[in-house]
């Protein structure tokens, strides 16, 4: 008697389901669609029929058009900002020349006060229009757009003789009108 | 009396190989299905130092124009045209012609992938805008969308 309530009495195994390893794979399945998920917001635009027509503002005004412009004078730079619209104006800077890194350094940072002003007063402006004179460098235009780029997304570039001729109608300094 | 009580043994730690073959096996197929295979290296000439910016754009792969002293190279055809051919003041346009039908080409052929009609300028940091413009001007003409310079990284000026 005692010895079969000593012996142990076989007991039928129970297959479990190893929760360790489920519980593994639905975390990973789940980040994988929480980082994968993209909402998408559907939206409709209605046109107005073609006989219908409103205008409000018949007379637009005319595009800003920034243009930032640099050329060699004398031993610096004349790095210049235009442009056009209701009020046209312009803004220059003048950076000497010195050591290469100096200069590409202070060419960057001339082009970033020129664009940084030139934002305050036109905040919506997204674009503008860089040109060189024909001897900057590429790292000069590289240094110039970097500048530039700290406030607006899109540069496109105009032709060196374009530089040359605004710089010629525009430079004011006594060695310009001397020439 | 001791006898009845059995020292208690410490089983080791054994890991768990099921759930660890499942977690490496979910990894590794996130990574298979993540990985972007293609060609990111560019190509610079020796003797060539390309500018400096303090722009952290990647790269991206896309055809190449190399400007050198002398000539203009393409990464996608084995062709060279020579440089003073883009200036518009000297030079035949004999070889601005073949550049932009073979950059049109390119183009063409690209219509409809990713990045198409993008292209990587690369040249050295001395080399004229003067040069840089006509080079980027021809291939616009031939209907390159956006043209991007290639620069080693450099310090963000504050």
């Amino acid at each position: 008697m005692i010895e079969e309530f000593l012996q142990k009495k076989p007991h039928r195994h129970v297959k479990e389901i190893p929760l360790a390893p489920v519980l593994d794979l639905l975390v990973v399945v789940i980040f994988f669609l929480v980082l994968s998920t993209s909402f998408i917001d559907l939206t409709k635009q209605t046109l107005p029929p073609s006989a219908v027509s409103t205008i409000t503002d018949p007379v637009a005004p005319p595009p800003v058009s920034p243009k930032l412009l640099g050329v060699r004078k004398g031993a610096g730079y004349r790095l210049f900002l235009r442009w056009s619209g209701e009020s046209p104006g312009q803004d220059e800077k003048i950076v000497a020349a010195g050591e290469p890194a100096v200069t590409v350094r202070a060419l960057e940072t001339a082009a970033f006060e020129l664009m940084k002003s030139f934002k305050e007063r036109y905040a919506s402006q997204s674009s503008v229009q860089i040109g060189l004179g024909p001897d900057l460098t590429y790292q000069e235009m590289i240094s110039i757009m970097d500048g530039a780029r700290a406030h607006v997304g899109e540069i496109v570039m105009i032709a060196p003789a374009e530089a040359l001729a605004l710089d010629a109608a525009t430079d004011a300094s006594p060695a310009a009108k001397t020439q | 009396m001791s006898m009845m009580f059995k020292p208690h043994r410490h089983e080791p730690t054994e890991p768990q190989l099921a759930a660890m073959i499942d977690v490496f096996s979910i990894l590794i197929i996130f990574l298979i299905a993540g990985t972007v295979m293609g060609t990111s290296s560019v190509i610079l000439p020796p003797d060539l130092m390309p500018p400096t910016s303090i722009s952290r754009e990647t790269m991206m792969s896309v055809p190449q124009i190399t400007i050198l002293p002398d000539r203009v190279q393409t990464s996608f055809n084995a062709n060279t045209y020579s440089l003073p051919g883009f200036l518009v003041r000297e030079g035949a346009p004999e070889d601005v012609a073949r550049f932009k039908n073979d950059v049109a080409a390119l183009v063409a052929a690209s219509q409809g992938k990713e990045n198409a009609g993008i292209l990587n300028l690369v040249a050295d940091r001395s080399t004229s805008y003067e040069k840089i413009f006509s080079v980027i001007k021809a291939a616009r003409e031939a209907g390159a969308e956006s043209i991007l310079f290639v620069a080693l990284s450099g310090q963000n000026h504050e």
